[in-house]
């Protein structure tokens, strides 16, 4: 017996029914792989920053609670001594006094646009670095990258060829950070062939102090 | 993972569309059909109505069997790998938890440090400006939140509902430079303070992605992302406005459906910075030092 037409019709609303379903499913799969896909590695490093993170955080805590009981016990002259003390450290965070330790130097000779620089930046801020400077501008919390290919302005100011970065931190981490496979150094080492890239420890750096026409003023 | 995925797909299709399976020479016979409806084969007057009946059931079959087709391949890997990732999970969440309490435990320090600060820079033998210091280092440092007028981004995945086969999925998320390059341009054009995703932004913040999680101040973030700044209002949305600026980024938002838009301009508080600020190797230099 033939199967009628409205029975054919019904089998074709529901195949179709079927392949919408599927192109559904696949769609919000894929979307569902592109934006929570994590491998095992991938997990394991969230993993291990947030494990060092932490470490950080409660070193800060310790830091804090220290200087609580030292405000609460001292005597009044060496509380003013330990609020000078913090002016100072927030100084050094912030980039307005020159400053010194031991880090590394990355010198980078070739045409590198705005967006290179603005990467590698966030690079060596990842890396854990404490005073970073490029092309001798202290890098300050609102300074920004612009211009455009070989002609990089970083704090406004042109930095001249070959551009150099300087940061302080541990110098081990920051050269394995910044030299990791992967990492931001081969990706310049690919995209600019005739690049000469030069990564460096140093045992003591001197970082100038932030400078600019504009004062740094804080949002008040 | 994702060509097998594809691969699946494919096949299931093809197996789907295969012209015996529907097309009625093909067909099973109705005591087939009897045999799906667990009735006898006597009822002959019924048949018509069995066999759309059938078909139905059939095609809801194929509809279940297809769900079941594609929900399978996440079931599948539930050995080894997965439990290993479940696991990681709970490190995560547990070392997640342990991070909000951290930032928490800091943010009360500070603020209970700041009225003894502020007792201690008061007295008179305290130096005239050294408060006036502190407040100024505190407000660049960014440990304090800030109240003022500017702007607030809009960034999120595209909300397109369907990608064709050939569309590459990263087109249609966020991504960690986007999120860099409309900071670096909100600084640029003057901004005094910003956040994303209730993130401060310091001297020390970076943004990266592991995998497709995108980390800021090391901590996890997630779509949709609000980036908070405050400056000058007009500077800061001509900034934005700017035909070169961002160009990467709007043409995604034209093609793709990325979400990329000014939703406020207006009074805006950006949460103060929870995080450290010890500096372990650096000290300040003294003034006629020279290089090392």
């Amino acid at each position: 017996m033939k199967p009628r037409r409205s029975q054919i019709g019904l089998a074709i609303v529901c195949l179709l029914f079927g392949m919408a379903l599927m192109m559904q499913l696949r769609t919000q799969n894929r979307l569902r792989q592109a934006t929570s896909g994590d491998s095992s590695t991938d997990l394991a490093s969230i993993a291990g920053d947030l494990y060092d993170s932490n470490t950080t955080l409660r070193q800060e805590v310790d830091q804090l609670l220290g200087q609580q009981v030292a405000y609460d016990r001292s005597p009044g002259s060496d509380k003013q001594v330990q609020v000078q003390q913090e002016v100072q450290d927030l100084e050094t965070f912030n980039g307005v006094v020159p400053v010194t330790g031991p880090g590394v130097e990355l010198t980078i000779d070739a045409a590198l646009r705005p967006v290179d620089v603005q990467d590698l930046l966030n690079e060596i801020r990842n890396a854990g670095a404490e005073a970073i400077s490029i092309g001798g501008q202290r890098v300050v919390y609102n300074t920004a990258v612009a211009g455009g290919p070989g002609r990089v302005t970083v704090n406004g100011v042109t930095v001249s060829m070959p551009v150099v970065f300087e940061a302080i931190g541990a110098p081990d981490v920051l050269d394995r950070a910044l030299d990791r496979k992967g990492g931001m150094l081969s990706y310049l080492r690919t995209s600019y062939p005739h690049a000469q890239v030069i990564l460096a420890e140093h045992n003591s750096l001197l970082l100038p102090a932030f400078t600019s026409s504009l004062p740094l003023k804080a949002a008040d | 993972m994702r060509l097998s995925w594809l691969h699946r797909g494919s096949f299931t299709l093809g197996f789907l569309t295969q012209p015996t399976m529907l097309a009625a020479p093909g067909w099973p016979d109705r005591r087939a059909i009897a045999g799906i409806l667990h009735r006898p084969a006597t009822r002959l007057r019924e048949q018509e109505a069995k066999r759309t009946l059938a078909l139905t059931v059939l095609g809801l079959a194929l509809g279940v069997f297809l769900v079941a087709q594609w929900q399978s391949p996440p079931a599948s890997t539930a050995d080894d790998p997965a439990s290993r990732d479940a696991a990681i999970h709970r490190t995560i969440d547990r070392l997640e938890t342990e991070q909000v309490q951290l930032k928490k435990q800091i943010s009360d320090l500070r603020a209970k440090t700041t009225p003894e600060q502020q007792q201690i820079t008061a007295s008179r033998s305290a130096s005239a400006d050294l408060g006036e210091m502190l407040a100024e280092q505190r407000a660049l440092a960014g440990t304090v939140a800030v109240d003022g007028t500017g702007v607030e981004i809009l960034l999120d995945d595209s909300t397109v509902q369907q990608l064709l086969p050939s569309d590459d999925p990263d087109n249609y998320i966020v991504h960690e430079f986007q999120i860099r390059d409309i900071v670096n341009l909100l600084w640029g054009a003057g901004a005094s303070a910003i956040s994303v995703n209730g993130e401060r932004f310091v001297n020390s913040t970076s943004v990266y992605c592991v995998g497709s999680t995108i980390l800021i101040n090391d901590t996890r973030t997630s779509p949709p992302y609000h980036i908070l700044a405050i400056g000058d209002t007009a500077g800061l949305q001509k900034a934005l406005d700017d035909g070169n600026s961002l160009r990467d980024l709007k043409t995604r938002s034209q093609v793709y459906g990325l979400v990329l838009k000014v939703v406020q301009a207006g009074p805006l508080t950006i949460p103060a910075f929870d995080g450290s600020v010890e500096m372990k190797h650096t000290d300040i230099a003294a003034t006629t030092g020279q290089p090392g």
